[in-house]
């Protein structure tokens, strides 16, 4: 076939539907929040104690940290889906997440003897955690592949990455409703390893799925 | 592009065009400089003109046009020279200001086009056919194929889809 009849074909496609990707991407976001909430409830309940807690300085920073996580993976994710996205300063927001976290477990360690911080990073459920947290990320992060694949990441398994942890940060929102474990200390343990083993699995399935 | 987007094929079909030049000429010198033989290089302008057209809900009608088709091309670019196992130290900014070329006729790559749109399923193959190559309009094609319009637009679109995906698996191998 000749480029120009290649053209020709083209050309005459022009009407195609043709989505921006950013619709595509909050719509994936939303799909996969909707879809946590409806199957966090078959799995888990929320604690009994909640109207108690959620005035709880301690269970603000969890979620402070998990909609943060959100809101700044999902910037990024935005950019990343683009050809043009390269590696630069945007990538510094990562690191606001990290900063709430890291108040919290200065606080907390300011407030509490030396001597609990280690029970207290243990919490009574860490095995759960690292359980439910990925559980409830693999349909955020199935819907939010499936959106990039109609973007066009220049890099992957970075994208794949950014996209687990928009779902790490969903399900770990819902996840915190569930948890007793509210220490900021418990959170830097067990709900960023949780995290992690998202993002490398988001950045596996991205490199397997993401190129174009 | 925007009046592409807005559905106007003949104003698409002289951007691609001019766009196809602009490729044509940037893939041949990242090809010389790459020391890669130049008959794939009509190969590599078709995948980043299908791409472009694919991935166009990536292009932000408020940002300017050239960087996005710039990254696409390096991309499509990079990609094949590395899948011919070649290093890649491509300096393709610079390479994408360069002036037009005719198109390579030599017969090999276009045997290799052949093959790919052979490859399609029956409807999307004669419908890809009969208006790339027989240069017929959607209508037209609806007509002689005795297909509704819109099942010539969506065979088409789909075509086009999979002549992607097929040159991402015909690289793999």
């Amino acid at each position: 076939m000749k480029t120009d009849d290649l053209i020709n074909a083209i050309a005459a496609d022009a009407e195609a539907p043709r989505v921006p990707i950013n619709w595509v991407i909050y719509a994936a976001a939303g799909i996969g929040i909707l879809a946590t909430a409806l199957l966090f409830p078959m799995l888990l309940r929320v604690r009994p104690d909640i109207d108690a807690v959620f005035g709880n300085w301690h269970f603000v920073v969890k979620w402070a940290f998990s909609l943060t996580l959100l809101a700044t993976a999902m910037v990024l994710v935005l950019a990343l889906a683009r050809p043009q996205w390269t590696p630069g300063p945007l990538m510094l927001i990562l690191l606001a997440a990290p900063l709430v976290l890291a108040i919290g477990v200065a606080i907390e360690m300011l407030i509490l003897p030396a001597s609990s911080w280690l029970p207290t990073m243990i919490g009574t459920a860490p095995v759960a955690c690292l359980i439910y947290v990925p559980t409830l990320s693999a349909l955020p992060l199935v819907a939010m592949i499936i959106a990039l694949r109609r973007g066009a990441p220049a890099r992957p398994a970075l994208a794949g990455a950014v996209a687990g942890l928009v779902a790490a940060s969903i399900a770990a929102t819902f996840y915190a409703t569930h948890c007793p474990n509210d220490s900021p200390l418990f959170l830097a343990a067990w709900y960023v390893l949780a995290t992690a083993i998202v993002v490398t699995v988001g950045a596996l399935l991205g490199s397997w799925l993401l190129r174009w | 592009m925007r009046a592409a987007i807005a559905g106007d094929s003949a104003a698409y079909r002289t951007l691609l065009q001019s766009l196809s030049s602009v490729l044509r000429a940037a893939v041949r010198r990242g090809f010389t400089q790459a020391g890669a033989p130049l008959g794939d290089v009509e190969d590599v302008v078709q995948e980043t003109l299908l791409a472009l057209h694919l991935k166009r809900n990536t292009w932000d009608p408020s940002q300017p046009l050239g960087p996005w088709v710039r990254a696409i091309a390096r991309h499509k670019l990079i990609d094949a020279l590395r899948r011919r196992g070649r290093r890649v130290q491509v300096p393709i900014d610079s390479v994408l200001e360069t002036l037009s070329v005719a198109e390579d006729s030599s017969g090999v790559d276009r045997q290799d086009a052949e093959r790919l749109v052979n490859g399609l399923n029956g409807r999307q193959r004669d419908v890809v056919r009969a208006i790339s190559l027989d240069g017929q309009s959607i209508r037209e094609v609806a007509k002689r194929l005795n297909m509704k319009e819109v099942a010539v637009r969506v065979a088409l679109h789909r075509g086009l889809k999979a002549l992607g995906a097929q040159h991402r698996k015909d690289q793999d191998e």
